[in-house]
């Protein structure tokens, strides 16, 4: 299994909650009875 | 969810790497967590609680973007402002936001103080660098609720509050920037100041992303290519003042921004000429993006990218290099549309809309090309109707810049018995040429322009005002107008 990595995002398909890891750890994440899957990244190019 | 863990992130993944830099010294970004945390106990105790607003007044620095986290990890409202305000007028802003703290750089003070006994000012100066941080902890706070509000920029009137959520931040950041992978070599300078959106989300997405940000005091030419240069900065957001000054300026030396790999514009219109002279002199290597984003919409909505300019720039049709002057298409997640006063009509009021939500008004006036590029005219308070025809200033006042002996201009309406309004132009020439020569205007006018949006009158003026962000303040040029007219 993936690690659970700092900065890495999830998403619930069920709730639509976003998780945002702030902390490592081993995981696995759940939500709503079922495993979390990483979300998808839309870069936008920089503006900054 | 807390935006101000977009620093944990950081933290957590490159302890030792440099968070900020002003020139003279660096702080890593556990440097700025130990200034953060020491600045929350300080809020904490000066009895600011979730939800109060800890209004900001002081010119960019480190110290300055610990406070703004600080306030938004205690769950707090950050409210940055305008340093350059006047006692009056930010004592309508502090009535109108409602703050009861406000953390000011030492020379605002006793103007702050003056405000009233119940309000607690805070020096800059008091907050970290403090000791080894605690684990750093956060404020849990609902994601609607506000983390930071700035004011629009008041060109057409007051000031308006404008808050942003947390989750809403967040979005921002998580459709723009990620996570720094190790070794991340990114420096962002900072020129624009965090009490407009443009420099927000450039603090906090540098942040996020682990870029090294590098502050920037009074802009000018040279502070700001030393800036790229020594701090060997890859992005930068200039508004077009700037990019105007650094573009004018004899001494520029575009050989020292090779690191420059991305150079963002907005916050106003662009004049052509001068981003055309930035694309012929700055490195290739240099992409821009002019990205023009509505404070109400929470950032960008819509961006010319760096392979549009490279194609309006070199573009064989006279549409495609057209959209040199255009402000690109929807960002990703965005959507845009005009809504026309009269049916039919190709310009009106541009409405945009995020992630499929409702739809919002920009003030703005503009129309779509073909290919979904976006075009601004004007502010759509700022249109002049003469005759029933309606003009929009921004034509008029590009056209007026490209004339001989000018550097600037700005167009407004006045009021008019026959016309209901006409065209004045106010412009700005050469310092060699302190007169103009009307008629030789208007021959150069008439061969660009259709003759109703001539202006009626030009008058000379020494500079042009404008807010602390460029934007040219026209109610000002307005009431010079009403002014001389009530003249005897």
């Amino acid at each position: 299994m993936e690690p659970i990595t700092v900065g890495k995002r999830y998403q619930c398909e069920l709730c639509g909650g976003h998780l945002l890891c702030t902390r490592a750890g081993d995981g696995p994440l759940e939500c709503c009875g079922q495993l979390l899957k990483p979300a998808d990244t839309k870069k936008l190019p920089s503006a900054d | 969810m807390n935006i101000a863990s977009a620093l944990s992130i950081a933290v957590a993944l490159q302890p030792e790497a440099i968070a900020i830099e002003d020139g003279k010294e660096q702080w890593s970004y556990a440097q700025l967590a130990w200034m953060v945390d020491a600045d929350i106990a300080l809020l904490a105790e000066h009895g600011v609680v979730p939800g109060d607003v800890v209004t900001l007044m002081q010119v960019p620095s480190p110290a300055q973007i610990a406070w703004l986290l600080a306030a938004t990890a205690l769950g707090a409202v950050a409210n940055p402002i305008n340093y350059r305000l006047k006692a009056p007028e930010i004592a309508g802003l502090l009535t109108a936001s409602g703050a009861s703290v406000v953390v000011c750089d030492s020379r605002y003070d006793q103007l702050c103080r003056g405000l009233g006994p119940q309000l607690t000012v805070l020096p800059t100066e008091s907050g970290g660098p403090a000791g080894e941080a605690a684990e750093l902890t956060y404020a849990e706070r609902s994601d609607e609720l506000p983390a930071v509000m700035i004011f629009t920029s008041g060109t057409t009137g007051v000031p308006k509050p404008v808050y942003f959520s947390h989750v809403a931040l967040l979005e921002y950041l998580y459709s723009s920037a990620t996570p720094p992978e190790i070794g991340s070599t990114e420096c962002s300078v900072v020129c624009v100041p965090c009490y407009h959106v443009a420099g927000l989300t450039a603090v906090l997405a540098s942040l996020y992303s682990g870029r090294r940000i590098r502050t920037l005091g009074a802009f000018s030419c040279a502070e700001w290519t030393n800036a790229v240069s020594d701090g060997a900065a890859t992005h930068c957001f200039l508004v077009p003042t700037m990019l105007k000054e650094v573009v004018d300026d004899p001494a520029f030396d575009p050989s020292r921004l090779v690191s420059l790999q991305t150079l963002a514009y907005g916050a106003g219109p662009m004049p052509r000429s001068v981003i055309v002279k930035a694309m012929e002199c700055f490195p290739p290597s240099t992409g821009f993006v002019n990205a023009y984003g509505l404070t109400e919409a929470g950032g960008v909505v819509s961006m010319l990218l760096p392979d549009d300019h490279r194609e309006a720039f070199a573009g064989q049709t006279h549409e495609v290099r057209a959209r040199l002057n255009s402000v690109g298409r929807a960002a990703p997640g965005a959507e845009l549309r005009i809504a026309p006063q009269v049916a039919g009509e190709r310009v009106g009021q541009v409405e945009v809309r995020r992630d499929a939500l409702e739809w919002i008004e920009s003030g703005d006036l503009g129309y779509l090309d073909e290919e979904g590029y976006l075009f601004l005219v004007g502010r759509a308070v700022d249109r002049i109707v003469r005759g029933g025809e309606n003009i929009d200033p921004v034509e008029i006042e590009e056209a007026l810049r490209e004339c001989e002996g000018i550097v600037d201009a700005a167009v407004v309406g006045r009021q008019d018995e026959r016309w209901g309004e006409v065209v004045v132009a106010f412009v700005v020439t050469k310092p060699d040429q302190p007169t103009i020569d009307t008629d030789q205007l208007e021959t150069q006018l008439r061969s660009k322009l259709s003759s109703y949006k001539v202006p009626e009158e030009f008058r000379l003026i020494e500079t042009l005002p404008r807010n602390g962000l460029g934007k040219v303040l026209k109610p000002e040029l307005r009431s010079k107008l009403s002014v001389v007219d009530q003249q005897p």
